[in-house]
C-alpha cells in the first residue's frame, strides 16, 4: 500500500514538473521571439570589473542611464552611481516625469543641463564651479505657474545680460514683446 | 434641545466643546508666531497643488475668529446628526492635538518637518521684514496692494508673513516640497531641484490658507540695494515680493497684468520679469527703475 502511494506521488510530481517545464520553455521561447530582456538594472564594467555605467533607478527614484568619472588604474574605490553627484554624464526621467540630460564637473557642480522644468517647458543651463552662468529657455521667475511664458537667453548671476521675449498686459490684452538688457557695471564676484 | 451625539450614540460632553473653545481663544491670544494661525481653516480646507494662480479672499483675522466661534457655537446649540457629530469629533480632536503641539513646539507646523522644527534659525518672511513692519502701514506699497488685492489687510498680510518660512537651498536643498509643505504639495522634487541652478528665489503652494514656502539661493538677501531716498533695502523688497506671491496667490505675470499697478503705481516691465517687481517694490511701489545696481558681492 505504502509503495502504491509513493508511486502515485512520483507520477503526480512528474506530471506537475512536466507542466512547469513546458510553461518555462514556452515563456523563454516567447522572450526570444520578441527580443525582450527584462531586468531592474544593467551595469557596464571596465576590464578590471569596476562599474563605469549603469542603466537603472538611482537613489532619487529617477530612471537613469549614468556614466561615472574616469578612473585611474589603481583606483579600486567603488563609485556609487546611484548617487546623482557621482553621475558624470546622465540622462533619464525624474520621478515626477521631467526628462533631462546632464553633464557634471568633477566638483559635482552641473556644467550643462537640459531639462523640462515645471509645466513641461524646457531650459538649457550652462555653468561652472560657481553655478549657472548662461540659461536659454523658459524664465520661470520666482513664481512659476502654468501661464508663465517668458523666454530668454540670460547671463548670470544677477541678470548681467539678457535677451528674450515677455508677455505684456494692459487693458485686458496680452501681447508679446521683445526685450534686451545689459548691466555693464562691474560686479564683485567670488 | 437635542444633545449632540457621536456616531456610536454617546453624547458629546458640552464641557468638551467649551474647553475646545477655550483652547481656540488661548491659541489666538498667545503672543507667538502661530497665534491666530488658521488651523481652523486648514481643518476645513483641503490642500491644493502648487502653482495654479488663485485669487484667495483673505479675511480679517477678526472675521475668521468670529466665523469659527459661530461655527463652534452652532455645534453646541443646533441639532446635530450622528454623521455630523462623527465628523466634528475628529476635527475637534485634531484641533486639540494641534493646539497642544503648538503650545509645546517651537515650530508652528505640526507634522511638517521634524528636522526643521528643531532649527530655530529658520527665518520667516516676517523675520526678514521685522524692521519694516512699523513703516509698512503708511507706505505707498501698502496703498498699492490695497488697491490691487481683493480684501487686502495689513493684519492678514502680516499673518501670512509669520507663517511663511524661507528655506536657504544651501542648507535645505535636499528637503522635498512634499515635506516642507506638510504634504499639501504632492511633489517629490528637492528644494534644490525646485529652485534650479539659475533662479534666485522661488515660491510654492501659494494662497493665504496654504502652507506656502519660499526657497532662496544662499546670500540672496545680502545683494546690493537700490540707492535712492526712501527706497527699501533689497532684503525688504525681495521679502515683500515673495510675500505678495504667497499671500495673493498669483504669478509675476498676473502682477504685471494688474492695471491699477501699472497705471497708478508705476509698475513696468523693463527687464526680464521678476527683477522688475523687486526693484519696483524697492522704490516703495512708485516707479520701476530703468537701471539696477550692480556693486556688492555675490556668494
Amino acid at each position: 500500500m505504502k509503495r502504491a502511494y509513493l508511486i502515485l506521488a512520483a507520477i503526480a510530481a512528474g506530471f506537475l514538473s512536466g507542466i512547469l517545464g513546458a510553461q518555462l520553455v514556452h515563456r523563454l521561447e516567447q522572450g526570444a521571439q520578441t527580443g525582450a530582456i527584462r531586468a531592474r538594472r544593467f551595469e557596464l564594467t571596465d576590464e578590471r570589473g569596476r562599474t563605469i555605467a549603469v542603466w537603472g533607478t538611482d537613489s532619487q527614484g529617477s530612471a537613469v542611464l549614468a556614466f561615472s568619472k574616469p578612473r585611474g588604474k589603481d583606483d579600486q574605490a567603488a563609485v556609487d552611481l546611484d548617487d546623482p553627484r557621482n553621475q558624470r554624464a546622465s540622462m533619464g526621467v525624474r520621478p515626477w516625469g521631467s526628462p533631462w540630460i546632464g553633464f557634471m564637473g568633477s566638483d559635482a557642480q552641473p556644467r550643462l543641463e537640459i531639462s523640462l522644468r515645471q509645466y513641461e517647458k524646457p531650459l538649457l543651463v550652462l555653468g561652472d564651479q560657481s553655478g549657472g552662468r548662461v540659461s536659454l529657455g523658459i524664465d520661470e521667475g520666482d513664481a512659476p505657474g502654468p501661464a508663465t511664458d517668458d523666454w530668454s537667453l540670460t547671463f548670470h548671476p544677477e541678470y548681467r545680460a539678457a535677451i528674450g521675449m515677455v508677455k505684456l498686459h494692459g487693458k485686458g490684452q496680452k501681447r508679446l514683446t521683445g526685450f534686451w538688457s545689459i548691466n555693464n557695471e562691474p560686479m564683485k564676484f567670488h | 434641545m437635542v444633545v449632540p451625539q457621536t456616531a456610536s450614540g454617546a453624547p458629546i460632553d458640552a464641557d468638551l466643546v467649551h474647553s475646545i473653545y477655550a483652547w481656540e481663544v488661548i491659541a489666538y491670544a498667545l503672543p507667538v508666531p502661530w497665534a491666530g494661525a488658521d488651523w481652523f481653516g486648514m481643518i476645513d480646507t483641503p490642500g491644493g497643488a502648487s502653482g495654479a494662480a488663485q485669487h484667495p479672499q483673505p479675511m480679517f483675522l477678526g472675521q475668521r475668529r468670529g466665523q469659527r466661534r459661530q461655527a463652534i457655537m452652532r455645534n453646541r446649540t443646533q441639532n446635530v446628526s450622528p454623521m455630523d457629530a462623527a465628523s466634528s469629533v475628529p476635527a475637534f480632536a485634531m484641533f486639540t492635538s494641534l493646539a497642544a503641539e503648538a503650545v509645546f513646539s517651537p515650530w508652528p507646523w505640526p507634522n511638517g518637518d521634524a528636522e526643521t522644527q528643531k532649527r530655530t534659525d529658520l527665518p520667516t518672511l516676517r523675520g526678514l521684514l521685522a524692521d519694516h513692519w512699523p513703516k509698512f502701514p503708511s507706505s505707498n506699497c501698502k496703498r498699492a496692494f490695497s488697491y490691487a488685492i481683493p480684501n487686502f489687510s495689513v493684519e492678514t498680510f502680516k499673518n501670512k508673513a509669520i507663517r511663511t518660512p524661507v528655506y536657504d537651498v544651501s542648507i535645505y536643498g535636499n528637503r522635498t516640497l512634499v515635506d516642507v509643505t506638510g504634504g499639501q504639495v504632492q511633489d517629490s522634487r528637492t528644494l534644490a531641484q525646485f529652485l534650479g541652478t539659475v533662479a534666485n528665489a522661488s515660491t510654492a503652494n501659494w494662497g493665504y490658507d496654504k502652507r506656502s514656502v519660499v526657497v532662496v539661493k544662499h546670500g540672496i538677501f545680502s545683494l546690493p540695494s537700490l540707492q535712492c531716498t526712501g527706497c527699501l533695502s533689497r532684503r525688504v523688497a525681495l521679502a515683500l515680493h515673495e510675500l505678495l506671491h504667497v499671500y495673493w496667490g498669483v504669478s509675476d505675470d498676473a502682477i504685471f497684468g494688474t492695471d491699477v499697478l501699472a497705471s497708478s503705481y508705476g509698475l513696468q516691465r523693463v527687464h526680464s520679469g521678476t527683477q522688475d517687481i523687486t526693484w519696483w517694490i524697492s522704490t516703495d511701489c512708485r516707479y520701476t527703475p530703468q537701471t539696477v545696481p550692480s556693486s556688492g558681492a555675490v556668494e
